[in-house]
């Protein structure tokens, strides 16, 4: 425990009034602080995930209804049990090898958000579904800069083979904006500032604002055409790959839309952070400077929707830092063994504390009503296994914090039926969240919560 | 409801797979007769499955993680090769049905069995060759980068902060992955205005005439050192002898006319004035009479046409007294200014931009042709191909765009440059199908010139290949064989260790490898060495055209002073890394590197099993079957009595264990006597290390040096693997069943060319999947 994350943060805060400004310099002025619209502070979305299980005995609550002390791994949550929801018996069916062979690790985080089979191979023909982030993101997105924001830690395997004949896609995203088409995610923090905050010259770029605006456009219209007249001539996989690249263009346009909108109306967001110089070394800066970004991002409404996932699932990840040398997926498989069993309940620990950092920073953002960003969230924590040395995709370890806004109680461990699908869950948040739907992947119904 | 679901995707791939056999092209023709293999997997396979596997093998028991129940035909199966590989090998060898099942098939069911599959597999290599279909490739952050710097002549990673690509077929080209997220999009807007600011003049405006002024060291230096004196707060410069004042490296920021102005005083002797040269880059530009008093010193100056860049000018004494004089000539130097460019210059282009800007306009009228001089050339370099008029037109009306809004020529050119390195025809690879009721075609030669140049280089042809291409000299196999030669020995083919090698051998994964520090202190030190140096070892078989067997058997590699170390050889030192000789013959080739076993370990172990399985799946090419859920991993060192392979001999004493570890583990055990971090070790926990292991076909081997005979012995199975990875990797596709004719003949052709690397690239590039294009994929 040698690492000092806390002073270098402050440090980081110190330095705070950095404006800067994008390639889109004119986007930052919609993510001016949260308006105190009509309804209230708007609400916001997130889903955190980590690989591997957690170590059920010291996870689940011995008792269901009111949470009272709780299990050793979720000890760094007592300060937040009024805004914590301990979720049990909740299902990943599609993560089930159902006649697929291998992949559980594949299968978990690509089924996690889309509750979809991961159709099995190495690279042609992917597919697997929309995920629940990407869902809401679609019905809610129009209201902020970026309908959703991806963040990452680890970037995705960059060779080999992932995990028993699945491609390295399933295992390494959790977001998909359509059934083929992952959402790349952001693990370096500077990128992700840059890409919220901007970079540049304030002054020099303010002067031109309609000069740029009719030169994005111009570009925009130009590469749309392009990417329209190959569409004409080209055939099957390459269809799909164009359309992607003509659904990136209309995102585009429709950020600069916003922003033109919202120029004048509301002050720019002024960051209170300092820009990342990068990807910090140690773990522990890493993790926490992302979940910086993610308060920050929610706090200046630049978006509504964020995932990030602390790890890709089968990663085998060491943590000397708190005493854990070995693989995290290696000591996974601990048969029951109790020294591998302590060493996997501090990596699931780590990962807790990591997310009551980020619970408190949300909990310290006051919002427009008076309410707290940690009271207008919904943020779902938790991993697509439930034991590692099992691989069962039942009664998985899933968190549920925040109050939507006042829409969920919270202070409980809701003990469902046995193989109630995690999607119902995703059902009862997309409610909430203005993004109402029947279905979504194996979904059989919405759960009360 | 899953096998439902399976046998509707399977349906369809039926009918595509017999048309691709050769029967028939017409997808309106009736269906054909069902073929043996099918009346042969209804009547007898299925039962055989039912009977001696099913029982274990089902989707719900998922025993090895096979299943074989959910084929529901012929066609069906036949889309699992990997599987149907492993039924053959367990099948054949006897390791299944296991030996404690009651029901044991006869020998001529085995041998049906076999036949059946050895059938669905034959495919017809003289029939008409499906050439398959490579999805359109996005460039990879990689060759995003290495085209920006060829096409704009930028020496930074112009694709470093894109989001990294996926990996599929264990590559990061494959066209049927790299998605576009709006994010990239996002960010190859962004680092398009980030290259062309870096590579274009933010202007073409002459820069004003400056003075600057140098009194003494350190900016202006003197030899010799004793002509410099400091005396109190008086600092002079004073030559009796031969000597300058001289400026090392002054830039000269455009070419033109610059005033070299020397404010000096002079003694002079033997009725001759001092004489004071000034010389640019070691040569007598003027030489100049100072005759002014020391009292009284006055400047002496002479304009020069100097070059853009540095330059050495220097103040010298031209005519010293000779040494036995009495009476010496003197000069004494106070300032040098160097004034310009007189008149104002104009800043040369860096290469980069000399690359872009082709063509400069002389003046306001004729910007436009200018502009499109520049353009056309532009993109043509960029989409890798001749380009339309109609697209150069379209170009133009953005110039037009940015030229209205009043932005100078080379700014308004900004805007269309930028649409082009965002425009799909530069981030794709497009290759244009056969026309309608085509089949196949072979690609154009400006695509195959693509092709190769992305595959040898992960870059964009370079003007050679590009003018091979519009000869059309690509089509002709002996231009073909010198530009691939050329190409192999071109200083870009190091990509091919950087990518392919680095990708085919997981060598990526020595970025995220954390080996215990307690345990293995110090390995960072040699973290990045270790990969360096497979690249370097790959790159030599490239370059040198060796034969590819010497990847697995070398009595040489590439080492640094850290390395070395670690290797425990002695007498290398520094920082560089050099070929040497490995006398110890323990090691040799790819097998026995750092690197390599390190990847393939735990951080706290060595993991035999996953060493087996990546030399099984890397350098054998067949695919390990994925482990059971609920198996365990060994516990790590201080809880496990004996050595990792007493403990994993355990393991495999459960028959359930037993059929695929005996694959994997052996090969494993010859790599026992290196530890976690590739060292050599006697003794595993404190016993002595047994090394030694017997593979399923008998082969006995005792260490590394055994193992690596036994793997050179299977020197015909190591060609295929290479010819596979290194083929998907150079179509950016994965292999399917009807890649298997190309396949064989890579082999054979790598075979008779010596097992020389340019034989097997030779025969990748000659191949129909690499030459050819077909309008739809089969499945």
């Amino acid at each position: 425990m040698t690492q000092t994350p806390i002073s270098r943060r402050i440090a980081l805060r110190g330095l705070g009034t950095m404006v800067a400004l994008p390639w889109l310099e004119s986007l930052a002025a919609a993510a001016g602080p949260v308006a105190a619209a009509a309804g209230g502070p708007p609400r916001r979305l997130a889903f955190v995930y980590v690989p591997n299980g957690v170590v059920m005995p010291d996870w689940k609550p011995a008792a269901a209804g009111k949470l009272g002390t709780l299990p050793d791994i979720l000890k760094p949550l007592q300060p937040y049990t009024s805004h914590l929801n301990v979720l049990s018996e909740l299902t990943l069916d599609k993560a089930r090898a159902n006649g697929d062979g291998g992949g559980d690790h594949a299968r978990a985080m690509s089924s996690f958000l889309t509750g979809r089979q991961a159709r099995k191979t190495h690279g042609a023909d992917i597919r697997i579904g929309q995920s629940a982030d990407q869902h809401v993101a679609t019905a809610v997105g129009d209201s902020t800069r970026f309908p959703s924001i991806e963040l990452g830690i680890e970037r995705g395997q960059q060779a080999g083979n992932c995990d028993s004949g699945y491609s390295c896609a399933y295992s390494s995203n959790l977001s998909w904006r359509g059934e083929a088409s992952p959402n790349a995610k952001e693990t370096d923090p500077r990128l992700v500032f840059e890409r919220l905050f901007g970079e540049g010259d304030a002054k020099d770029m303010a002067a031109s604002r309609a000069k740029r605006e009719l030169y994005n456009k111009s570009v925009l219209d130009f590469v749309a055409a392009d990417a329209k007249s190959l569409t004409g001539t080209l055939g099957g996989g390459d269809k799909r790959k164009l359309d992607e690249y003509l659904t990136a263009v209309r995102e585009i346009e429709v950020r600069i839309e916003k922003a033109k909108k919202a120029a004048g109306s509301k002050p720019s967001a002024k960051p209170d952070m300092a820009v990342p110089s990068g990807t910090p070394k140690e773990l522990t800066d890493h993790v926490r400077l992302m979940c910086d970004l993610m308060v920050l991002a929610f706090r200046t409404d630049t978006t509504r929707v964020i995932t990030l996932p602390f790890a890709n699932d089968g990663s085998n990840r060491s943590h000397p830092f708190i005493g854990v040398t070995e693989g995290h997926h290696e000591l996974s498989h601990h048969q029951r063994n109790e020294d591998k069993l302590a060493k996997i309940k501090k990596i699931n620990t780590f990962h807790v504390e990591n997310l009551a950092y980020l619970v408190g920073k949300m909990q310290a953002v006051k919002e427009a009503n008076g309410t707290t960003l940690l009271d207008n969230s919904l943020l779902v924590y938790g991993s697509g296994i439930g034991d590692g040395d099992r691989h069962n995709h039942d009664d998985l370890p899933i968190l549920l914090l925040g109050k939507g806004g006042g829409s969920v109680e919270a202070g409980r461990h809701l003990v469902f039926q046995k193989e109630t699908p995690l999607m119902n869950l995703y059902l009862s948040l997309f409610d909430r969240m203005g993004a109402p739907t029947e279905r979504f992947g194996d979904s059989t119904g919405r759960l009360k919560i | 409801m899953l096998r439902l679901s399976a046998a509707c995707i399977g349906l369809p791939v039926l009918c595509v797979a017999l048309l691709a056999a050769g029967t028939t092209r017409d997808l309106g023709a009736a269906p054909p007769i069902k073929p043996a293999s099918e009346v042969v997997f209804q009547d007898k396979v299925t039962p055989f499955l039912n009977t001696y596997c099913n029982t274990c093998h089902n989707s719900d028991k998922n025993a090895g993680g096979v299943a074989l129940d959910v084929y529901t035909s012929a066609a069906h199966a036949k889309k699992d090769p990997k599987v149907l590989e492993a039924v053959v090998r367990v099948v054949e060898d006897g390791s299944m049905p296991p030996k404690k099942a009651k029901a044991q098939p006869a020998k001529t069911d085995r041998e049906m069995l076999l036949k059946w599959v050895g059938d669905l597999n034959t495919v017809d290599c003289t029939a008409p060759k499906d050439p398959g279909r490579v999805t359109l490739r996005r460039l990879n952050r990689h060759e995003y980068s290495h085209t920006v710097r060829d096409l704009l002549g930028l020496q930074y990673s112009a694709g470093e902060d894109l989001p990294a690509d996926d990996v599929g077929y264990g590559f990061d080209n494959i066209g049927d992955v790299l998605s576009l997220p709006p994010i990239l999009l996002e960010k190859y807007l962004s680092a398009a205005d980030k290259a062309l600011d870096a590579a274009l003049p933010a202007s073409l405006d002459p820069i004003a005439a400056d003075t600057q002024k140098f009194r003494e060291p350190p900016a202006l230096q003197v030899i010799p050192r004793s002509a410099f004196n400091r005396d109190g707060t008086k600092r002079k410069i004073v030559f009796t002898t031969e000597g300058s004042a001289f400026l090392a490296k002054h830039n000269i920021p455009a070419k033109g006319k610059y005033t070299v102005r020397v404010t000096a005083w002079g003694k002079a002797a033997d009725g001759q004035p001092a004489r004071l040269a000034v010389r640019v880059d070691g040569k007598d530009a003027k030489v100049l009479d100072v005759t002014a008093a020391e009292a009284d010193a006055k400047p002496v100056e002479a304009t020069l046409d100097i070059e853009a860049g540095d330059h050495r000018i220097a103040a010298a004494f031209a005519n010293p007294s000779p040494e036995s004089a009495i009476d010496k000539r003197m000069l004494g130097v106070r300032l040098v200014e160097i004034i310009g460019p007189v008149g104002g210059g104009v800043k040369p282009l860096t290469d980069g931009a000399k690359r872009v800007l082709i063509k400069l306009p002389a003046g306001k009228t004729d910007e436009n042709a200018a502009a499109k001089v520049v353009l056309s050339e532009f993109a043509r370099r960029a989409y890798r191909r001749p380009v339309q008029p109609a697209e150069v037109d379209r170009l133009m009306q953005l110039y037009s765009v940015a030229a209205g809004q009043g932005d100078p020529w080379v700014k308004a050119l900004r805007l269309p440059l930028k649409a082009v390195l965002v425009s799909p025809q530069f981030l794709f690879k497009v290759e244009a199908d056969p026309p309608a009721g085509v089949a196949t075609k072979p690609v154009t030669g400006f695509e195959l010139a693509v092709r190769l140049s992305y595959f040898l280089w992960s870059a964009p042809p370079d003007q050679q290949l590009y003018d091979a291409a519009q000869r059309g000299d690509l089509r002709k196999p002996d231009k073909l064989k010198t530009e691939i030669g050329r190409m192999l020995k071109d200083w870009r083919a190091e990509e091919l260790g950087q990518q392919f090698a680095s990708q085919w051998l997981n060598l990526r994964l020595l970025d995220t490898v954390a080996p215990d520090e307690s345990l293995f202190p110090g390995f960072g030190d040699v973290q990045w060495a270790a990969g360096e140096e497979t690249r370097r070892f790959f790159n030599h078989i490239v370059k040198e055209d060796r034969p590819i067997l010497e990847l697995l058997d070398a009595n040489y590699t590439f080492v640094n002073a850290a390395l070395a170390k670690h290797y425990g050889m002695k007498g290398v030192s520094g920082e560089n890394f050099r070929k040497v000789d490995l006398p110890d013959r323990r090691r040799g080739g790819i097998t026995t590197m750092v690197s390599v076993l390190v990847i393939s370990s735990n951080p706290t172990r060595t993991s035999p099993v996953k060493r087996g399985k990546w030399l099984y799946e890397n350098i054998l090419g067949l695919s390990a079957p994925p482990p059971p859920a609920d198996v365990p991993e060994l516990p790590s060192v201080g809880q496990i009595k004996g050595t990792v392979r007493q403990q994993l001999e355990q393991h495999r004493s459960n028959p359930a264990c037993a059929s695929c570890h005996a694959k994997l583990d052996p090969l494993g055990f010859g790599l026992e006597n290196f530890d976690a971090v590739g060292r050599w070790r006697d003794k595993d926990n404190g016993k002595p290390v047994d090394a030694s292991g017997v593979l399923p076909d008998g082969a006995k081997f005792d260490g590394p040096e055994g193992l690596r005979k036994t793997l050179v012995g299977k020197a015909d199975q190591f060609r295929k693997c290479l010819a596979e990875k290194l083929l998907t990797f150079a179509l950016g596709r994965g292999l399917e069943y009807y890649d298997k004719c190309a396949v064989d003949e890579i082999v054979a052709r790598t075979k008779a060319g010596g097992d020389k690397f340019s034989a097997l690239v030779a025969a990748v590039v000659d191949c129909d999947p690499f030459q050819k294009r077909a309008g739809k994929r089969s499945e």
